[in-house]
């Protein structure tokens, strides 16, 4: 076995892992007790503090509604229309086609997973036969 | 036997089933890179150690493509790092159900958060029949993990190179499992075009963008416009 590449995948690996556990340490971080805080709140500061934690729930249960959404669009519109570092235009791209075609299956399926996506397949693999 | 044992049972099996469907091109996707692996010099032994210390797929991908051009360690390490930043939003995203869990199995299950089992979370929260608990991340973590390793070693012991496009039928394969997964979490206009609008600034950032930088920028403009979004129905509901 090659030893850099054996280091190369152990460090990546660590940075990759490190991506995905931050968010985890900084909420924790987040929800450490505050040591400066013991003495006993008055009744406005804890009726405003219980209006911000209210706002900031509805805002992170709003944004959580978003963000998975944001994060399909990166894996799903880049790879159908970019081919080759450039922009694969939809009339001449079978994908988008039968990307659509799963999407319309999918739904009229009531969002069943696997028509949709047979259907999109298999939409493909005619499409590229027939032309 | 125990109602927790039973429970416990139930929610693992939901888990196997529900990752199920995603199995089909990550499978796929796993024989393309041991494939493209072995072609690119890497042996069953290396290939088998980036599944099962660096895993995650594109990371791979782009490893396995830099190393073989020949650039260095650290242009390499920089490059998958990025494009592990989309990582941080996906953790984010979960981080309600995460936090429920002990801090050991947490920092364990983040580290088989893929794109895959990140959208058969998604997806099984948003239909609220399933409970997604513990047992249920776990075991579909798991079996998306097992797979993909299985896999990849399988890709580079089988002849698959002389598949011709596989490589694309893959990648096409997994974009439409998550497109429509995505259309299942699209309940309203306002949602629908919110996904159009950060679909269409990923398909531009990515293209003036080089290298992984793309998708930075487009969660970064995803989360700013996401917050503008959540504000404005905020601010409706207390008028």
């Amino acid at each position: 076995m090659n030893l850099e590449v054996i280091l190369l995948i152990l460090v990546c690996g660590v940075a990759t892992y490190t991506m995905r556990a931050l968010p985890l340490l900084l909420s924790k971080q987040s929800r450490k007790p505050s040591h400066h805080t013991k003495e006993k709140p008055s009744i406005s500061s804890v009726s405003s503090s219980n209006i911000s934690q209210r706002k900031f729930s509805i805002d992170s249960e709003e944004l959580l509604e978003y963000i998975p959404l944001c994060v399909f669009s990166i894996l799903i519109f880049p790879p159908l229309l970019i081919k080759n570092s450039s922009l694969d235009f939809p009339l001449t791209n079978p994908e988008i086609y039968a990307a659509i075609f799963a999407a319309i299956i999918y739904k009229l399926t009531k969002n069943k997973l696997l028509p949709g996506v047979l259907a999109g397949a298999t939409f493909l693999v005619i499409t590229q036969i027939w032309f | 036997m125990t109602d927790q044992t039973l429970n416990m049972r139930t929610s693992v099996t939901h888990g196997i089933v529900q990752i199920m469907p995603i199995m089909v091109p990550t499978f796929v996707l796993g024989m393309v890179f041991g494939a493209i692996s072995r072609a690119a010099g890497l042996n069953v032994w290396e290939i088998l150690m980036s599944s099962l210390f660096l895993y995650t797929g594109a990371g791979q991908f782009l490893f396995v493509t830099l190393y073989s051009a020949g650039h260095s360690f650290w242009t390499i390490l920089l490059l998958v790092a990025i494009l592990g930043t989309r990582h941080l939003a996906l953790t984010g995203t979960l981080l309600d159900i995460y936090n429920t869990f002990s801090k050991c199995w947490r920092f364990l299950v983040v580290y088989w958060l893929t794109d895959e089992v990140f959208a058969c979370i998604v997806s099984t929260r948003a239909r609220k029949k399933i409970k997604v608990d513990k047992p249920f991340v776990f075991a579909s973590s798991l079996t998306e993990y097992t797979l993909w390793s299985v896999s990849t070693v399988l890709g580079a012991l089988l002849p698959l190179d002389t598949v011709p496009g596989i490589s694309n039928y893959a990648n096409f394969l997994s974009s439409i499992i998550f497109l429509c997964i995505a259309l299942g979490l699209v309940t309203n206009i306002k949602k629908g075009i919110y996904f159009l609008c950060i679909g269409s600034f990923s398909v531009l950032f990515y293209l003036i963008i080089p290298s992984g930088f793309g998708a930075l920028a487009t969660i970064a403009v995803g989360v700013g416009v996401a917050a503008l979004f959540a504000g404005k129905r905020q601010k409706g509901a207390v008028q």
